[in-house]
Parts: structure tokens; sequence; C-alpha cells
């Protein structure tokens, strides 16, 4: 733990409040925002429920083209799954200091979208019925079998890892809620906090426990996203039999996770009235390293497209003419364009780099990604094997509805989450953050100011010395 | 040159002389005489040796004999080509065989004839005994733990002889090497916040 | 035409391995080697199959949909678009016109489908065949993502099957009745060359085109005549489907359009498969592959 700055009251004081304010008291719009979203969760059950009757058949996958939008989503969930990895265990071991008052938000965007993204092999199947054969019958060499494992394993971790550094938030909330606070409230935050008194050795125990996680997270989540890659990547189909589908699949899956905490910042920052603690710094910083990101997700494509289009095997001739003038042209244009070209521009001009302006960018990504992963899947399914004409896939309303379901759980989760844990991590700004001013909020050419014993001195002899200068 | 000139002209020579008589009468009978061992062991091959002799029991050279064995299989049984050979000039065609059917074995030595010769063939049995298995394909390199295929699962084991469940030959140690290091790690986090409560109670008291 | 000998005689007739196979199912899971089909030796049989193109003409000459894939359907009473033996019409290589590539399930002895299954129920028996446990497939598809040769079906719907599948005991080897949400593809009749009897495909091939044999005994027929294999696949420079990609498959072709048996390879086009009971199960809705 660092030194604990000083700390105003007032602002402390404000922290708290308003961190907690979401835990205090719940107004009727949210009522009518979790009525809607339990509402079109409704409607996505009672397709799958079609879905349940009739077999796979009220979908548009079939032989041929025989996964579509439920693996796609699966895959882009799992992706945005990523952001709470970056944001909170990579920034936390450089610690870098900026990020203290969204990691919570990340945390919560990784347990959800893993929550949820693991249905969709479920919804997927055709046998749900039989889904406990995979621990009766599982086999070591299935990368399904390695998907469930590595998910499982995240899954968990993440969990840990979003327990925490909650637990000191649990107690502030246990000592500030009082007697108003319903029961329910009151003895969930009295287990929760692990009787947290913040004495030196539970802050020591903490630190090692986050410690330890922060280092292990990340190579799981690494992990993670290479084995969902490897359920096309461990087969021969012509588009998917490339070593450098895990890598493409981690940057894409960091890539649109970093949207995801961006839309999700500019959300919560307004309906919560976060617009002290998340500023134009939290934005701007996750604004570069989605302009970062553009160019990684760039290269990758453009090397794929290289090797492989430089060889023309059988089939990728195909692929790629369908990629490029056929039918998915619209799609693969938009994907470079709105998901590359377009973010990426948008962080170049100081003028478009604004909040408005990076979460927009980060919308366009967030679309973008997921169209990428159509664009793996459908064309690469597309391929045709054998002499047979290409089969067209058309998602079904059934598949429609089941993704528009997921969306809406994945907001009713976080909706649901924002009302029990403290969405800012309250604690780790106190101390590791302090108030200190948004700097990024200031005036952009700004002369940078340098401590007087720091500059250069005028020596006798008229020239310049830099001895005693500390970078 | 000149040797050889008259080489080539002795043989045209001789081959009018002994064509002429049987271009007059048709094709002159032959008989082939074969030689097999008479056991082998599957897998082994054998040599055997098939002579084609004309009326007066003269060899007949660059004679084409074909090598079958009457095999049955499924709804078909038909004399099965195994090998061909030409007699060379002791009339003697020489091949290897290779039978992978157990059991005695009618192997024909068979002379389709020509314009001179008649068409001829001599029969005889190998008994070929044994039972080991001859066939076998790996499926590329075999990785522990990651590649081996299943065969026949316990719900349909009848297919295989001991059907073994999966389990107990357990090929996925790596997989469960590096789950049991991470969740370990879970572990000891977890064992680190018993910690972090049994400090809270110990200060309370 | 040959007489196809069908599923129903063959189960009141031949009984023997079939009723072993399913019965022993569940008794048996040790020293059940009875089971698997063995030569009089009691080796193993290696099952393989070599379809000679050179005879195949995709039964044009007999105006009829290729007999193979119409008897498979019959036999097996595949569901309405499955067709486990497909003749597909492929462009020749290097010149004009095009050649009939009859394709079942190659049985890969490297299958991918079955590396890839998460719960064993598609499986390689020492046979050499691959299979699949209808009553265990989960429908994940995977192995329809792995398999590079488009042979493998999923029942998306209730499959359209006549009434009297419904009377069939179950067992991999021969998959009746269909299950909605799994897998289905060729199975290599082992059931039937166990009974003495061809593979359906093999059996209704009107030019005898299609030989089915064992490995083992280096033998093959197409119901008339016996080969041995190795020669005959070395001396007609056979080749197996995209063998460089190392699947090993059991299945070989012998090159050629059918001009054995007088087509030209500019006579394209062939007559469609038909499904004799598509409307006969109420409920039950074909789709498109």
């Amino acid at each position: 733990m660092a030194e604990v700055a000083y700390v105003p009251p007032a602002w402390r004081e404000r922290l708290e409040t308003r961190g907690l304010a979401p835990l205090r008291s719940t107004g009727v719009r949210y009522w009518a925002w979790i009525g809607f979203l339990l509402v079109i969760i409704a409607w996505a059950v009672f397709e799958y429920a079609t879905q349940l009757n009739n077999g796979l058949i009220v979908t548009g996958m079939r032989d041929r083209i025989s996964w579509g939008i439920y693996i796609i989503s699966f895959v882009f969930f799992i992706g945005i799954s990523h952001a709470g990895t970056l944001l909170s265990a990579i920034l936390r071991v450089t610690k870098a200091r900026w990020q203290m008052s969204v990691t919570r938000m990340a945390e919560f965007i990784t347990v959800v979208a893993l929550m949820v993204g693991a249905l969709f092999p479920l919804i997927d199947m055709g046998r749900v019925d039989r889904v406990l054969e995979l621990f009766q019958y599982g086999r070591w060499q299935s990368p399904l079998m390695w998907d469930i494992l590595a998910i499982t394993t995240y899954l968990t971790g993440s969990s840990l890892y979003l327990y925490l550094p909650i637990i000191p938030d649990f107690a502030l909330a246990r000592d500030r809620l009082g007697p108003a606070a319903p029961r329910w409230r009151r003895v969930f935050y009295q287990v929760a906090a692990l009787g947290w008194r913040g004495t030196p050795e539970q802050r020591k125990l903490l630190d090692r426990a986050m410690t330890t996680m922060m280092i292990v997270i990340i190579p799981v989540a690494v992990s993670v996203h290479t084995v969902v890659s490897w359920i096309f990547a461990m087969t021969l189909r012509v588009a998917f039999n490339s070593s450098v589908f895990g890598p493409f699949f981690v940057a894409g899956a960091i890539f649109s996770g970093i949207a995801a905490i961006i839309i999700l910042m500019a959300v919560l920052r307004k309906l919560l009235h976060l617009e002290e603690w998340i500023t134009r710094t939290q934005f701007l910083y996750l604004g570069y390293m989605l302009a970062a990101f553009t160019l990684i997700m760039a290269y990758f494509n453009l090397q794929e497209l290289v090797v492989t289009g430089y060889k023309m095997e059988a089939g990728q001739t195909f692929h790629f003419a369908e990629l490029m003038t056929g039918p998915f042209m619209p799609l693969y244009a938009y994907y470079w364009i709105g998901g590359m070209i377009v973010p990426g521009l948008i962080m170049l001009y100081p003028r478009t780099r604004t909040i408005a302006g990076i979460t927009f960018a980060a919308v366009l990504v967030l679309v973008a990604m997921w169209i990428e992963r159509f664009l793996i899947v459908v064309p690469g399914f597309r391929v045709p094997l054998m002499a047979y004409g290409a089969r067209n896939y058309f998602p079904t309303l059934v598949e429609w509805s089941i993704l528009a379901g997921a969306v809406a759980l994945f907001m009713l989760i976080i909706s649901v989450f924002a009302k029990i844990f403290p969405i800012i991590s309250i604690w780790e700004v106190v101390e590791h953050r302090g108030p200190e001013p948004d700097a990024a909020a200031e005036p952009r050419r700004v002369r940078p100011t340098i401590r007087p014993e720091l500059r250069p001195q005028l020596t006798a002899a008229g020239t310049t010395t830099t001895e005693g200068v500390q970078p | 040159m000149k040797r050889l000139a008259l080489a080539i002209l002795s043989a045209l020579a001789a081959t009018a002389i002994v064509a002429a008589p049987a271009a007059a009468a048709g094709p002159a009978p032959t008989r082939v005489r074969i030689a097999v061992p008479p056991s082998i062991k599957l897998g082994e091959g054998a040599g055997v040796q098939a002579q084609v002799l004309d009326a007066s029991g003269a060899p007949v050279a660059g004679a084409l004999v074909t090598f079958t064995a009457e095999l049955g299989f499924l709804e078909a049984t038909n004399d099965v080509v195994l090998a061909d050979a030409r007699t060379d000039k002791a009339g003697v065609a020489s091949a290897d065989i290779d039978l992978r059917t157990d059991g005695s074995i009618k192997v024909t030595a068979r002379f389709a004839g020509d314009a001179e010769h008649a068409a001829s063939s001599a029969s005889a049995a190998i008994q070929v005994g044994g039972s080991s298995q001859l066939y076998a394909q790996g499926a590329g390199v075999k990785l522990p733990g990651f590649n081996e295929a299943p065969t026949a699962p316990g719900t349909s084991a009848a297919l295989l002889p001991g059907a073994a469940s999966l389990w107990p030959r357990f090929s996925g140690w790596p997989v469960a090497l590096v789950l049991m290091i991470v969740w370990s790690i879970y572990g000891s986090v977890v064992v680190v916040l018993f910690r972090v409560t049994a400090s809270a109670r110990r200060s309370a008291q | 035409m040959r007489k196809v000998i069908g599923r129903r005689a063959l189960l009141r007739s031949g009984m023997a391995a079939g009723a072993l196979a399913v019965g022993g199912s569940l008794a048996a899971s040790q020293g059940s080697k009875a089971q698997a089909a063995g030569t009089s030796g009691g080796r193993l049989r290696r099952w393989a199959m070599v379809i000679d193109l050179r005879k195949c003409d995709g039964c044009q000459s007999i105006s009829q949909p290729p007999q193979c894939t119409e008897a498979c359907i019959q036999g097996h009473f595949a569901p309405e678009p499955m067709q486990w033996i497909q003749v597909y019409e492929s462009p020749l290589e290097g010149q004009a016109g095009t050649q009939f590539v009859p394709t079942p399930c190659q049985h890969c002895q490297n299958a991918p489908c079955v590396n890839v299954c998460p719960v064993g129920a598609t499986f390689a028996t020492p046979e050499g065949t691959v299979l699949i446990d209808q009553m265990r497939c989960i429908g994940c598809r995977l192995c329809m993502e792995a398999c590079m040769y488009d042979r493998r079906f999923f029942n998306w719907g209730t499959p359209a099957q006549p009434p009297q599948t419904l009377f069939l005991e179950y067992s991999p080897e021969h998959q009746d009745p269909a299950i909605r949400g799994t897998v289905m593809k060729c199975d290599f009749c082992p059931d039937m060359a166990r009974a003495g009897r061809l593979p359906y495909c093999a059996q209704a091939c009107p030019h005898g085109a299609i030989y089915y044999g064992d490995l083992e005994e280096d033998l093959a027929t197409n119901g008339s005549e016996v080969v041995k294999i190795s020669r005959f696949l070395a001396e007609n420079n056979a080749y197996r489907l995209k063998e460089d990609l190392g699947t090993k498959p059991r299945v070989h072709y012998i090159p050629g359009h059918g001009e054995a048996v007088g087509r030209m390879p500019t006579t394209t086009g062939r007559k469609a498969t038909t499904w004799p009971w598509q409307k006969t199960i109420g409920g039950a809705l074909p789709w498109q592959r």
C-alpha cells in the first residue's frame, strides 16, 4: 500500500457519499430500466423455448455453416471480458494510478461478460439436456473442453479478483450506511467485509492477496482467449488454419474490452454523477490505448492478409474474394474503416479527442469487433470443402432475439451489481490518487512546470550546466 | 557391330524354326509346373516358381505367367491376381507373393498362351498359418495427453475389445498440471482472506 | 441393377452380429473381442473402400439418381437432406468436363472429428471406422467444423424417417432411430460386413465401382470381383481426397470420369437424390443442407 497522501476531508466525504449513493437509494427510472431489460430477456427466453421445442432448425445455421451468431457472440463476450484484466491487473502491476476510479467497472465487465458469454455455447448446443456429459465423459483433447476449463478458471479468478479490492469498500458501506439501510444490506455488508478494520496486518494480507491475483490473472486471461481462438484454429479449414489466431484473438479481445469499458464509463459517469472522479484523463488514456490497439489490430490483419494472400492456397482465393469484393464487402469495409481507421483518426486529432469523441470511437470499435467475429466465422465456414455451391447464412429472429436477450442480461447484471457493490473503488482512489487536479482537463498547450531547483542554472561563466538535474 | 547383328539374326532364325511347326498346327499344347513352399506364416512372403514347358518338355522362355490365389471376400470369390512374371531361358518364372489370408490357399500359376502356345495352368496349396495382425496405421505424432484419439466409449463398448473408460489412462495430465497450479494459487488467496477475518477477530478481542 | 439386401432382411436373417453389438453393449465392456469382425484366424478387420471413378458415371447411363446414395438412404433410413454417400460432380483437373466422385465418410485414421469431440461421442473403432454414438453426442458441432470433407450431418429439426425406425434398437453402427440435435454420418456398414454383406452403396452400384475391403487381408470386392487392394491401388494410381492434410482416409479413389462405362467427361449433370419417406412422419420438417 502506498503512503496515504493528505486527503482533504471534504473531498473524501464527497467521494464516499457519491460512491455509496447508488447503494442508498433507488429511483423509479432504475426500476423502469430493469423492467425494460427484463422484458427483452423474457422475449429471448421465449424464443429460446421455441428453439428447444423445434430444435436448431429455427436458426439460420445448417450443415455447411454450422456455427452462427451464438458462437460469434460467445467469442465477442469472452473478448470484452478482457477489459477488467487489462485495466485492473496490467495497469495495477505497472503501478499506473489514473485508472483507480474505473478498475471496479472494468472488473464488473469481466465477470459479467464471462457469465453471459459462457451461456452461448449452451444455447448453441443441440442437446443441452446432455450438458453434464461434459463432466462425465469430458475429454482433455477437445478444444471445447479447454474452453470450459479456461473459462471456469478465469471466471473464478476474476470473481476473486473483483472481490479482493471490494472488501474495504464493503467495510465502508457497513460502517456508513447506517440503520436506515434495509436489513439484508446490513447483513450482507457485515459478512462480505470479512471484519475489515483496516489494521496494518489486514492491509498487508490484502495487499499480498491482490498482488498474487493481479499477476496470476494476466496469463489466465491470455490463455482464455487463446483457447477460444483454438476452437477455430485447431481445424484444417483454410480460413482458420492459422497459427496467428491465438495472439490475434487476444489482441482483439483487449481491443473490444477497452471499448466496452470506455462506453460503460461514459454511461455510469453521467447516470451516477461521477464527473469529479471519472474525468477526461481516464477517457484520454484509455483512448490512447484504443488507438494503439487499432494499429495492433491493423497489423495483425495485414500480416494475415499478406502471408496467406501471397500463397493463395486453394480456397483462400474464394475466401478473400468473398471478403473484399463479395457479399461480405460492406461488413469488411466497415471493419477496417469503422473499427480501425476512424477510431484512430479520432484519437489523432485533438479537436475530436473529447469524452464524446472517444466514446463514439469506442462504440464504433465495439460494433466492429462483433462484426470482425462474424467475418471470421461465417466466411470461414462458407469456403466450400467439396464441389458444392457456397451456402448462405441469414440469422433468424430467434438468433437475433437471443443475442438481444444476452446483451440485456449483460446490462441487467451490471445494473444490479451497481446497486450492491460500490461502483468506484473508493479506498483505492483515496489512497492512490488523492485529490490531484485533472491534468488532461487543463488547456492543451501548457508549458510543463519545472520545479525551480531542477531548472538549469546559469553559471558565472555563462554556460549552462545540467548538473544535478533529475529527469 | 558385326557380332551383335549376327546374334540378332541367329535369334530370329531360332524363333522362326520353333515357330514354324506351331504356326502350321495351331498353338502347341504346353504345361506348367508350379513349386510353392508347403506352409508359410502370415506376413512372410512366399517365393513361388512356375516352369512353362512345351509338349516336348522344352522350356518356353519369355512367357508371361500370372500367379493367382483363389480367395473369397464377403459376397464374392474369385482368383485374385497376386503377381506376374516372365519365364527365363529355363522356362522358369519366379515371384514373391504376399498372402494375407490364413488357411489353405490354392495358388495357381497360369500361362495365358500366345500365338504358338496354348494356355495352361497348374495349382498348388500353401498352408498359411499364424494369427498376427499385419496391418497397423499410426496417425501422426502422438503427443501424450494431447492428440490421443479416443476409442469406443463405454456405452458402445461392444465395439472395442476391453474397452477402457477414458479416465484410468488419464491422458490429460499436462492440462491438469497447469490447472492445478492456477487453482492452488487461487486457494492460497482464499487462505489469505481467511487470515484477514482471523486478524479482525483477534483485534476485536 | 442388383438386388440390395436391406436392413430389415438382414436383421431378420443374420441377426448374429447386430444382436451381439446391441445387446452386448451394456453387459460386456471387457473381453468382448467376439463382436469385432475378424478373419477366420481371429484377426481384426481393417475396413477400407476403393472407389473406381473410371466406372462411375453418376448413374447417367441408367437415367436414375446415383444408386449408391439411394440405397444408402433406404438402407439407413437417412433423414431428408442427408446423403451419407454423396456423388459430387467436380470439374476435372487440366481438362474440360467433370467427374463424379461418390463421397462417403472418409473414415480418416487421423480423424479431425475424433480429435475435437469433447465427450468422445465420435470415436475410432479398432476396425478403423469412425462412428458416432448419438446417445452421447451433445450437438456442439465442433466435429462438423473440423471435418474437411463435408461428411457430417446434423439433425437440425425432427428428422424425417419412416415409422419403422422407431422399432429398431439403437446402435452406433446403424444410427437408427435418428435423434434430433445430434450428428450423423456414413458408418461404413460394419454390421453388414460382419453378416457377410457389402455396404448398401457397394451393393447398389450398377457398374461395380465401389469396392469394399479389408486392409488386413488386403482384399476388396465390389460384389463380383475380388482384388488385392495393395496391387489394385498401385497399378491404377489411386489417390485419396485431400491427402496432403494428413487425415489418412480409408477411402481410396482410382482416377477417372466414367470412361470404363462409356461416359464422356463433357456429359454433365445427374438426377437429384430422392427420399422416399420425406412426407411420411408428421412433425418432421426437412431442411436444406
